[in-house]
């Protein structure tokens, strides 16, 4: 495990925390925090016009169950019903919503399982990218930032954030990059998925300011993918939640492609771009056909002036949950060389969803001379200070 | 075979697990109708606490486009990665799971409820 120092903090009287780590040995890259009662929760950071806009101020509008008729919800794909829904069942006390309260949350994560500091990466606005409005998208971005910092970040030293930006407008989510982008334990910004490819000119600005303030994008399965029209497209409309989880990576793999062949780690060499529960065994395969193929067709890409297995390894780094389950160890451990894992991946767990990874159980295959990297080191060097 | 008396019979409210030690194992005790089932309270994919799980009847192997449900046989289903055993008998619903769960034989003595470890 590396060791670093802790660094002092310069508002140490603003956090509490039951116990001050002194070295980081194990950092969550993918923790998801959830509203408690649901999108209301967002009317004490957000204008009152946007209250209105969004019928959430007062509570017959934002019910209005009587008439069987929802709520504002933000873009989520229900449609695969499964009778869990989608989290661990002891993620919350009773009748509670997992991952809803960050004082149970860093209880059971962080002291259960000895990790020093989780990147939160909202589990309500996975989606936002598929709101077919980009003013409201970005204002439902912003005042969640804010519910963030206040109710999250401020609970636990243990915690960091992912500044969520709204993709619909990038020139607003580069302004809310400047707002958030250095407040104290904000570590990345959270891009959510769009039906437009990571690599085209609409993100430059949401790019050019990441790169500018040293956060990383990190982009997450958005639960919008091949069923909303605005989100990410995905080869086809999947009938069953099994077919929908087990393409993640196609949705990751599309964007990868673009972003390399589009050049967009040429004009932002600094960027790093974090894909979040995409998988990894993939990686290999795409790093060796891109490579084959831009040795035949560069010409047509001319800015792309290194092999684009290049750009994987310096600007783009895989986190591993749900780790790969291979029959045999032999086979993970093989794969795990394959990624070159002691630079390309960074654990995390997807707390609470239902298929969260114990850093002690799930990772057994993990070749050893990569599990310093992979747990802690790797981290530090991309997230750097904010860490501390 | 270990005998362990675990507590009055009258306390296992149906559908509510009992967790007990025993020899630093946890052990999950489970009404489910008047049936009383004992198992590892550790699920053996990646260690969650499996009697947090749904119990529940089962959908069957079947043809395509076709849903069986067998109502009867029962199965617990991880709170984490949803891997399903049965309560009978602690073997999992599909082979190819590859994995069972410890049941252990359990009775009512005397008013007590009695596990054989």
């Amino acid at each position: 495990m590396t060791v670093i120092e802790q660094a002092e903090r310069t508002s140490p009287s603003e956090r509490t925390s039951p116990s001050k780590p002194t070295q980081l040995g194990l950092i969550d890259c993918d923790v998801h925090p959830y509203f408690t009662t649901g999108v209301r929760e967002l009317c004490d950071y957000m204008e009152p016009a946007w209250q209105h806009r969004l019928g959430l101020d007062h509570a017959e509008r934002a019910g209005n169950a009587a008439h069987g008729v929802p709520a504002f919800t933000l873009p989520a794909n229900f449609l695969y019903f499964d009778e869990d829904a989608s989290f661990r069942r002891d993620a919350s006390r009773a009748g509670e919503m997992p991952g809803s309260d960050p004082v149970f949350t860093a209880e059971q994560l962080f002291d259960g399982y000895a990790i020093d500091r989780g990147i939160l990466v909202s589990g309500n606005m996975l989606g936002l990218g598929a709101l077919v409005e980009p003013d409201q998208a970005a204002v439902i971005a912003s005042a969640y930032n804010d519910w963030m910092i206040e109710r999250w970040l401020r609970v636990d030293t243990r915690y960091r954030g992912a500044l969520v930006v709204a993709p619909q407008d990038p020139i607003q989510a580069a302004a809310e990059i400047e707002r958030v982008g250095d407040v104290p334990g904000m570590v990345s910004v959270f891009l959510p998925l769009l039906n437009v490819a990571m690599g085209r000119q609409h993100y430059y600005p949401i790019y050019e300011a990441a790169e500018r303030h040293g956060l990383p994008i990190q982009v997450h399965p958005s639960g919008t993918e091949g069923v909303f029209v605005t989100g990410p497209p995905m080869v086809q409309v999947p009938a069953y939640k099994i077919e929908y989880r087990t393409m993640f990576p196609h949705v990751h793999q599309a964007n990868l492609i673009s972003m390399i062949c589009h050049g967009v780690f040429e004009r932002y060499p600094k960027l790093i771009f974090i894909i979040t529960e995409g998988g990894f065994a993939w990686l290999p395969d795409l790093m060796w056909r891109l490579d084959a193929s831009w040795k035949a067709l560069r010409e047509e890409v001319p800015w792309v002036t290194k092999l684009p297995s290049e750009y994987v390894r310096t600007n783009v780094r895989l986190t591993t949950q749900p780790f790969v389950e291979a029959p045999q160890a032999a086979d993970v451990a093989a794969i795990c060389k394959l990624v070159e894992g002691e630079r390309t991946l960074m654990f995390s767990s997807d707390y609470p969803h239902f298929d969260f990874d114990d850093p002690r159980r799930s990772l057994t295959a993990l070749p050893e001379q990569q599990r310093e990297a992979v747990f802690s080191k790797t981290a530090i060097e991309v997230f750097g200070e904010r860490l501390l | 075979m270990p005998r362990h008396v675990l507590f009055p019979a009258v306390e296992l409210e149906e559908n509510v697990p009992r967790i007990v030690k025993i020899g630093g194992r946890s052990i999950g005790v489970l009404k489910v109708g008047e049936q009383i089932y004992a198992m590892r309270n550790t699920c053996p994919h990646r260690g969650a606490p499996l009697c947090l799980g749904r119990v529940a009847g089962t959908m069957v192997a079947s043809r395509p486009g076709e849903y069986s449900y067998d109502p009867e046989l029962l199965k617990i289903r991880c709170p984490w990665h949803g891997y399903e055993f049965r309560l009978d008998d602690g073997e999992p619903i599909a082979d190819a799971i590859g994995m069972r769960v410890k049941m252990y034989e359990v009775a009512v003595e005397a008013g007590e409820l009695v596990l054989y470890s």
